[in-house]
């Protein structure tokens, strides 16, 4: 009798033994540990994940309500965007003007970073969403691909992303939208609008456009992909653009343009504020043929492009200007088309850098790139 | 937990280009290289884990593109590319040579990518004249010289002589990074707060006193196995009272056999890298302490408690060493862990057993019988809710 217990006890010790030693990962444990930069996979609660399909809203009453033009409109439309808004809304909103907010953007999603400021688009009315829209369109312009529509169609990224991968956080209702400073006729305020491959920066000084930098756009997927009823490629232009002007270039100009380093991501990205080498590499426009020199010229329309006009003239007269000592210099292929090319336009002013990455949720490449000015980023102010 | 305030003070690190990040601001624009610190009593370990795609970019051609890069003659190869982009100095700038002692691979997630390949290398500076622990700049720039917008967050690991002895989550101390502005890399400076072995020792008492008492499983099993030692197994069922002397030969020899059990498995978990699931072992305590209070209730293995104390004290041991599992604590520092934690874990033993002694006095009334079922009973039901939860999870 004693026996058979015994071997119960030795079968019951045996067994939690081996299941122990079963389920051992193979390879024994990990020297380091275990993961030490472990994201908090939570998201603020003003995260809907709602879809807002800005191509769906109605503008006409906000145009309606404010029939000026330029800044007036702009400020306008700031004050009817807080009018009748809830006080709890609007205490997120409408900040006081700091820098420091100002550099909170990031091309990640919000469920990697966490820091950024504003209301959401998902908390918005209808009446609400068609003045956010209408200042979109004020502030960043009309043109097909570029500014406000670029902006529409990289919220429309997020939203096949949602509908295609298992990851919250990806949707159009999960943007963000703050007034960093009060909008008016006086004084200094930023127009902050960003979110998972996006950030938009316009500051206004004194009823004028003083900075539209830093200014990132990003889109996976990459190819063209149909969401909230239209197809949509926002940054195709930019690469062809990119990508023609490097092409165009002689092998031994491509030689001379060609980085040493490889480029996995972009260098002045978000947080890398001021990281801006201090000597120039690559190709001097100056000493570029007319042509090329056109080339290179059309692709930073493609961001300076992302400005209202006359805005976005005044900055192209002076990135003009400084062209001649504005270096062209790329990594990888010329085409831009391929993992881990990269590109890079360093001027006086300008910064402009492009990076193709490896698709993270969608099989394939997805570019970034953010449009910075040395001196003008965040209004010139630190 | 205390030790949550020992962490707070041990991370006052400085250091010329030392960022502070709070956690929230940790973001990966990819995967990034993360490097853990341990500083022992001479030497220090590096704890250096790379996602495997950003280091092939930056190896030269022949071994970017090699399918294993464990393996000879890629194996060489690669510990010489991080004997030239890894160099301890000393403040007054004296090389302190470094031995990359191992590498293997490893697969991590991230929010951002998902899965990838990450190889985890172990760097140790020795004990070296000259070379304080505590003070040292680190010249760093794998995967960086060639992927400049790579960088590598550091991160304070254990560091016995503060008192951060416990396997957890290490704390973020800065970023190397590539600085544009000068054109180079710069090295990542590192001065701890002082410290001593005698915090460390006390730290590690503290965390075994502290896991044993605030450890249900460990006291639940051990009180069942002891409250038996008093009574004898009469034809399948438990007498009363059996004298002192033979109540003391068997208390004596189930704590020992207890002891001794989980000593073992905690110095081979602690130094031999056994590192199981937390789960299973968690489960096989609960199992354990469902045998022992079903034993208690009915005789199983009248006579023999104490190989049962010694072989489930191994269990025991695993779920000690699991607290201590990981990080760079070189092997005499680990000693030290090892030493103290088994002594606290003994000192709470101790008191445990002292409590225990007048339940064995009661051992001589009558009633004993039903106040034992009763809270053996208890205890089996707790046993058995602890099993499938622990499972479950």
């Amino acid at each position: 009798m004693i026996k058979r217990y015994r071997i119960v006890a030795i079968l019951s010790l045996l067994g939690s033994a081996s299941l122990a030693l079963a389920q051992q990962p193979p390879g024994g444990g990990p020297p380091g540990g275990g993961n030490p930069g472990g994201f908090v996979l939570k998201l603020a609660p003003y995260y809907t994940n709602k879809s807002t399909p800005l191509g769906a809203v109605d503008t006409g009453a906000a145009d309606r309500a404010c029939k000026t033009q330029g800044y007036a409109k702009l400020q306008c439309l700031a004050d009817l965007l807080k009018k009748g808004m809830a006080p709890a809304l609007v205490a997120r909103l409408q900040l006081p003007y700091s820098v420091e907010d100002g550099k909170k953007w990031s091309n990640f999603p919000p469920l990697v970073y966490h820091d950024r400021v504003g209301v959401t688009l998902g908390e918005l009315s209808a009446p609400q969403l068609g003045v956010a829209k209408a200042i979109l369109k004020e502030a960043t312009g009309i043109a097909a691909d570029e500014g406000y529509d670029e902006i529409e169609q990289i919220l429309n990224a997020d939203d096949f992303l949602k509908a295609n991968s298992t990851q919250i956080g990806f949707a159009s209702g999960n943007f963000q939208m703050a007034f960093l400073g009060t909008p008016a006729a006086k004084g200094t305020w930023q127009l902050y609008f960003g979110g998972h491959h996006i950030a938009l920066s316009m500051t206004y000084k004194d009823g004028a456009l003083a900075s539209a930098t830093p200014s990132f756009r990003g889109v996976e997927p990459f190819t063209t992909y149909n969401a909230n009823g239209r197809d949509n490629a926002p940054l195709a232009q930019e690469q062809a653009a990119f990508a023609a002007a490097l092409t165009a270039l002689s092998p031994a100009e491509q030689s001379k343009a060609r980085l040493p380093q490889t480029y996995t991501d972009l260098i002045a990205g978000a947080q890398q504020d001021d990281n801006f080498p201090a000597t120039k590499a690559g190709v001097r426009a100056g000493d570029l043929s007319p042509d090329k020199r056109a080339l290179l010229i059309a692709a930073i329309e493609k961001y300076v492009g992302d400005v209202r006009r006359p805005d976005a003239d005044t900055l192209m007269a002076k990135y003009r200007g400084e062209l001649a000592d504005t270096w062209l210099s790329y990594s990888g292929t010329p085409s831009l088309a391929a993992e881990n090319d990269y590109l890079r336009i360093d001027g006086p002013s300008l910064w402009l850098e492009f990076s193709m990455q490896p698709g993270r949720i969608v099989p394939g490449v997805h570019p970034h790139s953010v449009w910075r000015d040395r001196g003008a980023d965040y209004g010139g102010n630190r | 937990m205390g030790n949550r305030h020992a962490r707070r003070r041990t991370c006052a690190l400085a250091g010329a280009l030392l960022v502070v990040f709070s956690a929230r601001l940790l973001a990966h624009p990819m995967p990034n290289t993360e490097i853990a610190i341990s500083p022992g009593a001479g030497s220090v370990v590096f704890d250096i884990a790379i996602p495997e795609p950003e280091l092939r970019l930056a190896l030269p051609p022949d071994l970017r593109s090699a399918a294993d890069l464990l393996v000879e003659p890629q194996r060489s190869a690669l510990a010489r590319y991080f004997d030239a982009h890894v160099a301890v100095r000393t403040p007054a700038g004296a090389n302190v040579p470094q031995v990359v002692e191992s590498m293997t691979r490893w697969e991590a997630h991230d929010a951002d990518v998902g899965a990838y390949q990450e190889l985890r290398v172990r760097i140790v500076a020795p004990a070296a004249d000259g070379f304080d622990p505590r003070h040292f700049s680190l010249h760093y720039d794998a995967v960086i010289h060639q992927v400049p917008n790579h960088f590598a967050l550091v991160y304070l690991d254990r560091d016995f002589h503060t008192g951060r002895i416990e396997a957890d989550l290490p704390v973020e101390v800065g970023v190397i990074r590539y600085d544009f502005r000068q054109d180079s890399t710069p090295p990542f400076d590192v001065t701890l707060a002082p410290g001593s072995a005698w915090r460390g020792l006390v730290a590690a008492v503290a965390l075994g006193f502290h896991h044993v008492a605030g450890g249900l499983a460990h006291l639940l099993f051990l009180a069942s196995l002891l409250i038996v030692s008093p009574l004898r197994a009469i034809e399948r069922r438990w007498s009363l009272f059996q004298g002192w002397r033979y109540t003391a030969r068997r208390f004596l020899t189930i704590s020992l056999a207890f002891t001794a059990g989980h000593s073992v498995s905690l110095l081979v978990g602690a130094f031999a890298w056994v590192h199981l699931p937390s789960v299973a072992v968690e489960v096989a305590i609960a199992l354990s302490v469902l045998l022992a209070a079903i034993h208690a209730i009915r005789p199983l293995f009248a006579g023999n408690e104490w190989k049962i104390a010694a072989g489930f004290g191994l269990v025991h041991g695993l779920a000690f060493s699991e607290t201590l599992s990981g990080g760079g604590l070189d092997a005499m520092t680990r000693a030290g862990v090892v030493l103290g934690f088994n002594l606290g874990v003994e000192g709470a033993q101790l008191v445990a057993m002292a409590c225990a002694v007048p339940l064995l006095y009661a051992s001589r009334w009558r009633g004993f019988h039903a106040l034992r079922i009763t809270a053996m009973g208890c205890v089996v039901g707790l046993a058995l809710v602890w099993i499938a939860q622990r499972a479950a999870s």
